[in-house]
């Protein structure tokens, strides 16, 4: 059970966490790209703590100028537990700061901060990984609750937009997928995953009637990596990262200024003490098509600190 | 290591739901609880106060600099003391404010309504003058201004103070026409024009509308009204005109043929309606001049240069309601309260409009 366990850890440390990325100007959390990349292992516990940073200052078309500058900080609690080799489950818990600041005019950083969604997933090994298996194919199930508060107000008491609410007020669901593969003895692992979260109504503005439902954009991500173990304790890894936002509906109807394609590179460290780890990561735009006028992120980073209990 | 992690866990959740997530801005003046308007109809449009930053100091350049704009495209013409400016919507859907030195210029782009504002406000019995921001908040989807005198919020199509020190109190307004650049080109080649090049933005900003296919589609709404009225499309102009109680709609395209005049009653007052829809204006006056009482009655004229209709005293009007030719040339009708609106605005704020 032991080297069963050590080997996935292993394989587990030669690969990118989770795939960090925000969901630029929207309302939550980055849950969807901070779901774990692999299925934890039968009859072990796993924990990561995320601090990330996501700025938020690029405005697309380039020819439009910034009217603010945006921050997301956030800081998530990744528990996972593999009930079997094959069954796993997952709590996401976020805890998030959003921020805003003007640039024009004497109003200072409108800053909120709160529980964020919490994200509760099942995870199947479809191939688990072991000494014969030097590939992993997985598939998973969330859930993600309205957990954390969408109805924030202002100081005159009007709602505050969605980019400063922890919570999108929507049960959303998510479908996800893995696939990674070892190229031993090279140092190599090759992986790719699949997300989609399909997102619920939510009362965007507290109101009856036909304006009551809002409904942000389903999201489609995908991302393709590599990792390579320079040594024992370190790994390097970079992938590039697909994503593609639906427009949100207003009442039924399409959203203007939303939706649209981001691809990203995420370079990042992996530094391997068993049974704890660390990872630094980074998150860059190299492609974006955006529907209409939008601010975006400009770049991401992220410490994480996990530990594996067997 | 097990109960440790699990007391880890449940002291984080605790932590995160125990926080009570709370905005950390700067003053926004005034109180939550004294709004005019129903409360929870207000929303945050996103900028935030100031967010989209009013034009305090406009340039103005003559029509022969300007190459910004296309014949087409919807313009806001004030006139005072023989000064004629134009502020063009191209610029305004970025700004919805320009404080000049004898108006506030008020548009809110979700709303198409543009409504001038004298800059004087009573503050303990006397006259300050002041300049207007966008607050950053929506009543009905449309614009709610802020002054920096008091700080007190104002919404723009109810044309009343809503929250703040001068609750209650309504602007003196200023007579705005919206119509095309072409229209005003052919009347008054000598107006000013506010310059693309203000101090905010780059100039190829103001050649990209900011909200899509909004100004067209008629299901297209970005925030909750309070009424919905589907006699006309959502998204059709109309010549909105308040007197009192009685509010009147005067749909855009009805105006066809040529300038048409209706000689008509509202909210008691005898008024002039004018349109011209293949000129794209459409423009309301009470039927007596400024600071005068005798009724006027009023006729279409083969339209030459700026006049564009008569009175029963031989006086030619221009589209601003002033007398260009006749024996009470200088006189100007009075202003009427009315602007041009979408007409799902309109009726969301006067959901008893009559439609004409």
């Amino acid at each position: 059970m032991f080297i069963k366990s050590l080997v996935q850890l292993i394989f587990v440390f030669s690969l990118p966490l989770s795939l960090f990325a925000q969901t630029c100007c929207s309302a939550g959390t980055p849950i969807l790209s901070a779901i774990n990349i692999s299925a934890t292992n039968g009859g072990q516990w796993q924990l990561s703590l995320t601090a990330e940073h996501n700025s938020i200052q690029d405005v697309l078309p380039r020819v439009i100028s910034p009217r603010e500058e945006r921050f997301t900080n956030s800081l998530l609690l990744d528990v996972s537990y593999g009930i079997s080799e094959r069954f796993s489950i997952t709590l996401i818990v976020p805890y998030v700061q959003l921020s805003q600041t003007p640039l024009f005019g004497s109003q200072g950083q409108i800053l909120t901060n709160g529980l964020g969604d919490i994200l509760t997933m099942v995870k199947y090994n479809i191939i688990p990984v072991n000494f014969v298996n030097q590939n992993q194919l997985a598939v998973g199930y969330g859930l993600k609750l309205p957990s954390g508060r969408s109805d924030l107000r202002g100081g005159l008491g009007a709602i505050l937009a969605p980019q400063l609410q922890p919570g999108t007020g929507s049960w959303d669901h998510v479908l996800w997928g893995f696939y990674s593969q070892n190229f031993r003895p090279e140092p190599i692992s090759l992986f790719f995953n699949l997300n989609y979260r399909l997102n619920g109504d939510n009362n965007r503005f507290q109101t009856s009637g036909p304006f009551s439902s809002y409904k942000f954009g389903n999201v489609f991500s995908s991302a393709l990596g590599l990792s390579y173990r320079l040594r024992p304790s370190l790994d390097l890894s970079a992938l590039v990262r697909y994503r593609h936002t639906e427009k949100d509906l207003f009442a039924d109807v399409e959203v203007p200024n939303t939706g649209g394609d981001w691809v990203y590179l995420v370079p990042a460290i992996n530094i391997n003490f068993d049974p704890y780890g660390l990872r630094f990561s980074g998150q860059l735009p190299v492609f974006r098509n955006l529907t209409g006028i939008q601010i975006t992120t400009s770049f991401t980073v992220s410490a994480s600190f996990y530990y594996f209990i067997f | 290591m097990k109960v440790m992690f699990i007391v880890f866990l449940t002291g984080f959740i605790f932590y995160s739901c125990a926080t009570d997530p709370a905005t950390n801005s700067s003053s926004l003046g005034g109180s939550a609880d004294d709004w005019l308007i129903p409360k929870n109809e207000v929303f945050d449009g996103g900028p935030g106060k100031d967010g989209i930053p009013s034009i305090d100091n406009p340039k103005m350049v003559a029509m022969d600099e300007v190459d910004f704009l296309e014949d087409n495209d919807l313009v806001v013409l004030f006139s005072k003391g023989g000064k004629l400016s134009i502020y063009a919507h191209k610029i305004l859907d970025w700004h919805e404010i320009v404080n000049d030195a004898d108006v506030t210029v008020s548009y809110c782009p979700l709303t198409g309504t543009s409504i001038g504002i004298n800059r004087n406000l009573e503050q303990n019995g006397q006259k300050k003058k002041t300049s207007f921001g966008v607050s950053g908040l929506l009543y009905n989807t449309n614009l709610i201004l802020y002054d920096r005198l008091t700080d007190s919020y104002w919404s723009q199509m109810k044309n009343q103070c809503v929250a703040g020190d001068l609750v209650g109190t309504f602007p003196q307004n200023e007579i705005l026409v919206e119509t095309t650049y072409k229209t005003v080109k052919e009347m008054f080649s000598s107006a000013q024009v506010l310059s693309n090049n203000t101090g905010y933005y780059g100039k190829e900003q103001y050649g990209n509308y900011p909200y899509g296919d909004y100004k067209t589609n008629n299901s297209r709404l970005l925030f909750p009204v309070s009424n919905t009225d589907t006699r006309v499309p959502g998204k059709e102009r109309v010549l909105g005109v308040l007197i009192g109680n009685d509010a009147q709609a005067f749909r855009l395209s009805s105006f066809s043929g040529g300038t048409n005049v209706i000689n008509s009653t509202i909210g008691g007052e005898a008024v002039v309606v004018v349109g011209n829809s293949k000129r794209n204006f459409s423009v309301a006056y009470k039927s007596h001049f400024t600071n005068k009482t005798t009724t006027l009655t009023f006729a279409s004229i083969a339209e030459s240069g700026q006049s564009i209709f008569k009175d029963n005293l031989g006086n030619n009007y221009n589209i601003l309601g002033e007398v260009v030719s006749g024996p009470n040339i200088g006189e100007r009708l009075a202003g009427t309260h009315s602007y041009m609106s979408f007409w799902f605005a309109w009726a969301a704020f006067y959901p008893a409009t009559g439609l004409n």
